[in-house]
C-alpha cells in the first residue's frame, strides 16, 4: 500500500504532495483507502471506514482543525496532471466521471455541461476521490477456502456484494489471480483461464498479473466486453466489476449459457438487497450465480460471509 | 606579399560573415515550417485518435527541428508542458522570434486543459494560424534579407579590397 499511495503523489497539487510526503502522514499509509479533495472545502483521508481530515503539515484529525483546503484551481491542476497533460484523451472517462491512472480510479465531480440534451464533462471540478488500490494476493482466503471444499462445480457463479468502498474489487482481483495462478478447487488443483472485463481499468495490473494466465479487456463497455471474449478467448471464467443495467445482466446470461463461469461484484448491503433488483435476481434464478459472498464489518474487522443461493431462496 | 594576403583574408571574411548571415535567416525560415508541420501533426493526432501530448511528441520527426536540438529536448521531458520546456532549453538553436516563441508556450498551456477532440483540435487551427500569419508576413522580407546579405557581402569584401590595394 506504501507504493501505491507513494505512486499518486506526482499528480497531486504541490500543498497536498507535501502534506502526503510528510512523516505523520507516511506513518498511516497502510490504512489509506481514499484520498478526497474538494475545492473550497477540506481535503480527507478515508482510512479503514473513517474519515479523517487531513491538515498541511501531513496530520490526520477526527476533527476539522486547521484543514488543508485546496483551491479549484488547485483541483483542476490535478485533473491536468492525473491526465498527463492530455485532458482531451481522458474526455470519455471524465464525461463518465472518473479518470483511471495506474489503477488509480480517481472519481470526478463538479459543475457539469450538457451538450445535445447529453452528459458532457465538466466546466468546473469540484470534489476529486482518489482511490488507492489495495494489491494483497489472499483477500480471497475465505472463498478460496470455499471453493477448496465445495468446488466450483458446486459453487457456480459468484456475486460479491459490499457497499462501496468496502473491498470488492480488492476479492475481486486476488480471487482473479488465485485463480488463473493455480487453486485447489474441490481438493483438486486447478488453473482456469480467467478473462478480466476490467471496463475502468482498476482491476489488472500487469505487475500484479505477471505470473498467471489470465487475460484481459480494458477500456471498452462491460457488455460489449463479455460477449468478445465469450467468442474469441474461449474463458473458463470471466471476472468482471459491478452489474448494473439489464443490458449488461443479458450479455452475462448469454455468455454463461455456453458455459461460462461468472465471478462479479454488485453494490449492495446484504444479498436481499440486491436481489430487489430484478435482473439480479434473474441471474440468481436461472443459476448464473450460486453463490453470493457478502462483505461487510464487524467489530472493525472485514468479514466475508458466503452464502449459497438454496439457503436464501426463502427471500 | 603579405599585403595582398591581408586583402585576401579581408575579402574572404567579409564575404563569410554575409553568407553566416543569410544561411542564418534561410535556418529560420525552415525553422518556421518546421514549427507549422509541428502544430499540424500534433492537430492530426489530436482529432484523429485522441492521442496524448506525451505521445504526439515522442513520434513527431523534423529534420530541422532535429538539428535545433528542439526534438530531443521535448522527448526527453517528462513534464506536461513539453514545448515550453524544450523551447527554454534550445533558447540559443531555436531561431523564432519571441512573439512566435510565446505563441507556442500559449499553445502548450491551453492544449493541456483542452476538454475534448473538438476543443483541442480548434485551438490547433487558432495557433496554426496565428503562426502562419506571423510567418507569412515576414516571410518575403526575410527572403530578400538573405539575399541582400548575401550580395552586399561581396560588394563589401570587393571595396574594402580595392581600397586597401
Amino acid at each position: 500500500m506504501k507504493d501505491q499511495v507513494g505512486r499518486i503523489i506526482p499528480y497531486l497539487p504541490a500543498r497536498l504532495a507535501r502534506a502526503v510526503e510528510s512523516s505523520s502522514f507516511s506513518k498511516c499509509f497502510d490504512e489509506i483507502n481514499e484520498l478526497r479533495l474538494r475545492a473550497g472545502k477540506p481535503t480527507t483521508v478515508t482510512a479503514d471506514g473513517k474519515n479523517l481530515f487531513l491538515s498541511e503539515n501531513g496530520g490526520l484529525w477526527e476533527r476539522s482543525t486547521r484543514p488543508l483546503v485546496l483551491t479549484a484551481d488547485e483541483l483542476r491542476e490535478c485533473v491536468t496532471r492525473l491526465c498527463g497533460g492530455s485532458v482531451y484523451s481522458y474526455y470519455d472517462s471524465i464525461k463518465n466521471g472518473y479518470i483511471t491512472k495506474e489503477n488509480f480510479r480517481v472519481g470526478i465531480t463538479g459543475k457539469g455541461i450538457v451538450t445535445n440534451g447529453h452528459p458532457d464533462g465538466f466546466s468546473q471540478y469540484t470534489s476529486i476521490n482518489i482511490r488507492i488500490p489495495a494489491f494483497f494476493k489472499n483477500s480471497a482466503n475465505d472463498l478460496l477456502s470455499y471453493i477448496a471444499r465445495y468446488g466450483t462445480e458446486n459453487t457456480g457463479g459468484i456475486l460479491v456484494i459490499s457497499p462501496p468502498g468496502v473491498g470488492k474489487t480488492t476479492l475481486l482481483r486476488s480471487l482473479a489471480y488465485s485463480l488463473s495462478k493455480g487453486y485447489t478447487d474441490g481438493g483438486r488443483f486447478c488453473i482456469k483461464r480467467v478473462c478480466i472485463i476490467d471496463e475502468r481499468e482498476e482491476i489488472y495490473s500487469a505487475e500484479f498479473f505477471s505470473d498467471t494466465i489470465c487475460d484481459v479487456i480494458s477500456s471498452l463497455p462491460k457488455g460489449f466486453c463479455i460477449e468478445l471474449c465469450t467468442r474469441v478467448m474461449s474463458p473458463e471464467i470471466i471476472v468482471c466489476d459491478e452489474i448494473g443495467n439489464y443490458d449488461e445482466a443479458e450479455r452475462i446470461k448469454n455468455a454463461a449459457s455456453k458455459g461460462v463461469l461468472f465471478v462479479a461484484s454488485c453494490h449492495g448491503k446484504d444479498v436481499y438487497d440486491v436481489i430487489k433488483k430484478p435482473f439480479i435476481r434473474e441471474l440468481f434464478d436461472i443459476g448464473v450465480f450460486s453463490t453470493a459472498c457478502v462483505i461487510g464489518f464487524s467489530n472493525g474487522a472485514r468479514v466475508c460471509s458466503i452464502k449459497r443461493a438454496d439457503e436464501m431462496s426463502h427471500a | 606579399m603579405l599585403k595582398f594576403f591581408g586583402i585576401f583574408l579581408v575579402f574572404i571574411s567579409v564575404c563569410v560573415y554575409g553568407n553566416m548571415k543569410a544561411l542564418k535567416i534561410k535556418e529560420k525560415l525552415r525553422q518556421q515550417d518546421g514549427f507549422l508541420s509541428f502544430l499540424k501533426y500534433v492537430r492530426i493526432c489530436v482529432s484523429t485518435n485522441g492521442t496524448p501530448l506525451c505521445d504526439i511528441y515522442r513520434s513527431f520527426n523534423n529534420d530541422t527541428l532535429q538539428k535545433s536540438g528542439f526534438i530531443g529536448a521535448l522527448t526527453v521531458t517528462d513534464s506536461t508542458d513539453g514545448i515550453r520546456y524544450a523551447l527554454e532549453r534550445c533558447k540559443k538553436s531555436v531561431l523564432l522570434d519571441k512573439a512566435d516563441v510565446d505563441a507556442l508556450c500559449e499553445f502548450a498551456s491551453a492544449i493541456q486543459t483542452a476538454r475534448s477532440r473538438d476543443e483541442g483540435e480548434k485551438l490547433c487551427d487558432k495557433y496554426i494560424g496565428i503562426l502562419e500569419l506571423n510567418f507569412c508576413s515576414k516571410r518575403e522580407e526575410n527572403e530578400k534579407k538573405a539575399e541582400l546579405y548575401k550580395k552586399l557581402s561581396v560588394l563589401v569584401a570587393l571595396s574594402s579590397a580595392l581600397l586597401l590595394l
